[in-house]
């Protein structure tokens, strides 16, 4: 298991650097054209401010999540080499963990380069304002605001590195039924975009359609909100665990079932909190 | 047919006898492999079908057959990477679909496609196989290493296909198995390479109750490796038979004075080919019994019964039997 | 030892030692009482599998060309054949049946094959005659 891991995570080792990196050198960037712009036009004309620190960090995040998980099985269904692991005396289920663990360490180094870099571009950035003798109030106060009440950038990073996780189940299936490390990334980037979006739709659809009790159809929501995270990562155990050379259709097969497992759970959760609705 | 005609051999099984003489032992202990009844299909194609195949303990067994004839498909089965349509598989005594991680651990499996990581150096590689394995021996893994000369450092990248096929060799040998399965993986190594290969299969046959099970369409180059042949043809078995079982019963007879037409001989079962130059024959038959040899053959008179290779026996009776259908 | 198996020839190799392992006995290249190497040995030499070495040794021991000594390995006999005249008769004829049809090809009168049998005959014993000499010294 531990060398199963140390190979996995020297594959994906790259990645929070790669992360870290990518939004440094675009966050820098910004800043240093915010100065100036400030400097030209006047304290008011800038448009960079904490909430862009916060808000890049969190894409760059989500997309180390996606990147962590988007070559995982790709790359090696693509190069061949799933063979070399699944002719070692070893099961399915002890090669999906590896690359889990090693996925989510991935992960949280992301998050953490990522969070390590935003401090300097917020100090930098303040620094650089003052220094320049452009005060500008508003950019100013969100960072004071930050620094007042740490909350205000520690619970918005702890949702951002959930949907990062978020991101990694659905990112590790869509790896599972692509063989190319590439279209397995846009496809994971496009069905991480993609599926909160029709989580809110279903969501905000969902009272149209039980009028008056709107109540159970919340709680139900909820819970199948809640569940959409496992329920990709058990999906992919699931496809990998049962599919056999994984270049074969059969894993499309084990999606559909995996899918309609899903859909089951869910008409499950609703009849229950419909039954339920009364009494809770 | 000629599967009746060759596997009722089975009871005079030369190699059994002759590994009694190397170890007691063998003789009575049951088969490496049995498989019966085992189908496997893609989908809607067809890969294997109806496949019996035995591999006596402590044998090298050559699966031979043209190229997708289903060999590769039934090594996965056999280690439980693919899981059967239909049939049945006891490998060392164990069902491959269900104790896969067990079997794997008792065989040593070189694929065809040799799949490496190629950014790891050979050190690295064997370090990354070897703590999977409970019987991996340090030693084993030195002394092949260093016969085979691969450097420790190198990056499988940069290692030649044959490097490679040796690296797997360590890797499939240096946990001591009891079976060594080898899909086609000799194949664009060269002669030094190949000549080492081989060495190292043979002596790992020597005082263990190993057992080799060769994939390959170079019958050529396994012939004198093997000591039982079955060969696989559409997915199904043709026959399986020792080697020397095999040799003496398929011979090319040189006949002259027959007045046969082509036809005629082509339509008896055990004729496989007959090839004529005017006055004599050349035909081979596949029902020859050195003990009470043949004088006459259809009228005409067998002036020699000519030696085969093993070759030679596969492509007659694999042309037989797609002429058959 | 020196064994050199031909594949293409399509003869068993069991086979192939064995004549080979009987034709250096007559030339006088073994003689009774030389080990043989082991079938281990033998079979990593030449690349074959320790069944076909087992199997060549068999019948060379049936033959009595060979004799095994148990834990000691196997060894040239000193025994005569145990094969009737009449075999052995046959064996050689089929052997000389092919040199003749040679012999016919290049143009060979009987009287020119009896001459060159006599000529090859002397000259292997010689060879076995200069081998003694070399072994007594």
């Amino acid at each position: 298991m531990k060398a199963l891991i140390w190979k996995e995570w020297r594959e994906t080792r790259l990645i929070p650097a790669a992360i870290t990196i990518l939004f440094l050198v675009t966050n820098l960037l910004w800043t240093l054209i915010d100065i100036r712009v400030r400097a030209l036009y006047g304290p008011a004309s800038g448009s960079y401010t904490g909430n862009t620190t916060l808000i890049s960090a969190g894409i760059a995040v989500l997309l180390g999540g996606v990147l962590s998980a988007s070559g995982a099985f790709s790359g090696e269904i693509g190069a061949g080499s799933l063979s070399f692991l699944t002719m070692l005396p070893i099961s399915r289920g002890c090669i999906w963990v590896s690359k889990v663990i090693a996925g989510l360490l991935s992960v949280f180094l992301s998050c953490l380069g990522v969070g390590a870099a935003g401090a300097v571009i917020f100090a930098g950035h303040v620094g650089l304002l003052k220094d320049a003798a452009t005060y500008a109030p508003a950019a100013v106060n969100d960072y004071l605001f930050a620094l007042q009440d740490p909350h205000i950038i520690i619970f918005p990073m702890g949702i951002v590195l959930l949907a990062a996780i978020g991101c990694f189940g659905v990112s590790l299936m869509v790896s599972l039924l692509v063989d190319r490390t590439l279209i397995s990334s846009v496809i994971s980037i496009i069905a991480c975009v993609g599926i909160p979006f029709l989580v809110v739709c279903a969501m905000s659809a969902a009272p149209l359609l039980f009028s008056g009790s709107t109540g159970f159809a919340g709680q139900a929501g909820l819970t199948v909100l809640g569940l959409v995270i496992p329920v990709f990562y058990a999906a992919s155990y699931y496809i990998f665990a049962n599919g056999e050379t994984l270049r074969s259709s059969k894993r499309y097969f084990l999606m559909g079932q995996a899918l309609a497992c899903w859909m089951a759970l869910n008409i499950v959760i609703f009849a229950g909190c419909y039954a339920l609705r009364n009494i809770v | 047919m000629h599967r009746q005609s060759l596997s009722l051999s089975h009871p005079i099984d030369l190699s059994k006898g002759d590994a009694g003489l190397l170890s007691p032992a063998i003789a009575s202990a049951p088969d490496a492999l049995r498989i019966q009844g085992l189908a496997k299909s893609f989908g809607k194609t067809s890969v294997l079908k109806d496949l019996d195949l035995d591999v006596p303990r402590g044998s090298v067994y050559a699966l031979l057959g043209r190229n997708g004839a289903g060999k590769s498909t039934l090594i996965q089965l056999m280690l439980g990477i693919l899981q059967p349509t239909a049939g049945q598989i006891r490998m060392l005594g164990l069902d491959p679909a269900r104790d896969g991680v067990e079997l794997r651990q008792r065989v040593g499996y070189i694929p065809e496609r040799l799949p490496m990581y190629d950014w790891m150096t050979v050190e690295e590689t064997l370090r990354f196989v070897s703590p999977h394995y409970r019987n991996w021996s340090r030693e084993d893994e030195t002394r092949l290493v260093t016969t085979f000369r691969l450097d420790r450092t190198k990056k499988v990248r940069e290692l030649s296909r044959g490097n490679i096929a040796l690296l797997a060799l360590v890797i499939a040998m240096a946990h001591d198995p009891e079976l060594v399965l080898l899909d086609e993986c000799t194949s664009g190594m060269d002669a030094i390479a190949r000549s080492e290969f081989d060495r190292t299969v043979i002596d790992a046959l020597h005082g263990s109750n190993r057992t080799v099970f060769f994939a390959s369409h170079q019958i050529h180059e396994i012939e004198r490796l093997c000591d039982w042949v079955g060969i696989l043809h559409n997915g199904r078995l043709l026959l399986q038979a020792p080697v020397e079982t095999l040799k003496s019963s398929v011979k090319m007879l040189r006949v002259t004075g027959m007045d046969k037409d082509e036809n005629a001989l082509a339509q008896s079962p055990n004729v496989l080919k007959a090839q004529t130059s005017g006055r004599e024959w050349l035909i081979t038959v596949q029902d020859y019994d050195e003990m009470t040899p043949p004088v006459k053959f259809f009228g005409g008179v067998v002036k020699e019964a000519i030696d085969l290779t093993l070759e030679e026996i596969f492509v007659a009776l694999v042309a037989k039997e797609e002429a058959r259908i | 030892m020196y064994i050199r198996l031909d594949q293409s020839s399509g003869s068993p190799l069991y086979l192939q030692i064995v004549d080979q392992v009987k034709s250096m006995i007559a030339g006088g290249a073994l003689r009774a009482g030389d080990r043989l190497p082991t079938v281990r040995e033998l079979a990593s030499e030449l690349v074959v599998n320790p069944n076909t070495i087992a199997h060549a040794y068999q019948h060379l021991e049936r033959e009595r060309v060979v004799e095994t000594r148990r834990g000691l390995g196997s060894f040239v006999s000193a025994a005569e054949p145990v094969l009737s005249l009449g075999a052995r008769r046959a064996r050689v004829a089929a052997l000389l049946d092919r040199a003749l049809v040679e012999a016919h090809h290049v143009d060979l009168n009987a009287d020119e094959i009896r001459a060159l049998l006599e000529e090859r005959m002397s000259e292997m014993a010689d060879a076995e005659r200069s081998d003694e000499l070399a072994s007594s010294k």
